[in-house]
């Protein structure tokens, strides 16, 4: 490809240049363990009492950090889950399920039953890895197509 | 909304056109997976991206890592802007080849 604008050669050397992004996701299963559990705890951590939530909150927030950190270490890149135009639909997805179960949490916490934080904890483990793998699919779809 | 077609010569360059493309599926990449990727050396990748930053296309930031200082690339607003301009540039003429064909 020459400085000449051959725009068929240049959209397929953009193409061919996203998709090599997505080349590189052998990230481990334990990755997306940790970030259910990190979510979970999130959701679960509104329906604790305040003492039992000071101190999940950053353990959470840890090992949030934590993962950041590593996955940018091992893989050499990051996007926020709202970056992509249509991947962060997803992202915009799960953070309403997240609403609904910190608001069942809390519901657990002023109203009861006292276990409504563990039914939430674990339906948002669940949903959070679930929506992070569809996530990446939409996302993957989408570098390989042209750039809007 | 689309983006309003300008070609630009700063991007349009193979490797910058590569370096950007990359740079638009993410927020951020270390040097070494871009030079990796559209396999340049450090010298010739560091000229490019010092074009693209000339024109504040791409923002440079260091981070320490396993003791010693990476330095991550990502696009600025400008730059995505112009990108997205160029690609629809592209693909206008693109379409204009095809029809003449």
């Amino acid at each position: 490809m020459t400085q000449d604008p051959n725009p068929h050669e240049a959209l397929a050397s953009i193409q061919a240049a996203r998709s090599s992004v997505g080349r590189s996701m052998d990230y481990p299963v334990w990755y997306d363990a940790l970030y259910g559990a990190v979510c979970g705890l999130l959701v679960a951590s509104q329906g604790l009492p305040t003492l039992w939530g000071l101190i999940v909150l950053p353990i959470a927030l840890g090992g949030l950090a934590f993962m950041v950190t590593s996955w940018r270490k091992r893989l050499g890149w990051w996007v926020s889950g709202y970056s992509p135009k249509r991947a962060r639909w997803v992202a915009f997805g799960l953070l309403a399920v997240f609403f609904g179960l910190i608001g069942l949490s809390l519901y657990g916490r002023y109203v009861g039953p006292w276990w409504l934080f563990i039914v939430s904890g674990v339906i948002g483990f669940v949903v959070a890895i679930a929506a992070s793998r569809l996530w990446m699919r939409v996302w993957l779809k989408e570098l390989a197509e042209a750039p809007q | 909304m689309s983006a309003v077609p300008v070609f630009d010569p700063v991007i349009h360059a193979p490797g910058r056109l590569q370096i950007c493309a990359i740079l638009s599926g993410v927020d951020d990449a270390e040097f070494a997976l871009i030079r990796d990727r559209i396999g340049v050396s450090d010298s010739v990748l560091s000229k490019h991206i010092k074009q693209l930053e000339e024109a504040g296309y791409v923002a440079l930031t260091k981070a320490p890592f396993d003791g010693r200082q990476r330095t991550w690339v990502g696009l600025t607003a400008k730059g995505k802007t112009a990108f997205a301009a160029h690609v629809a540039e592209l693909t206008r003429l693109a379409a204009t080849v095809a029809q003449t064909v």
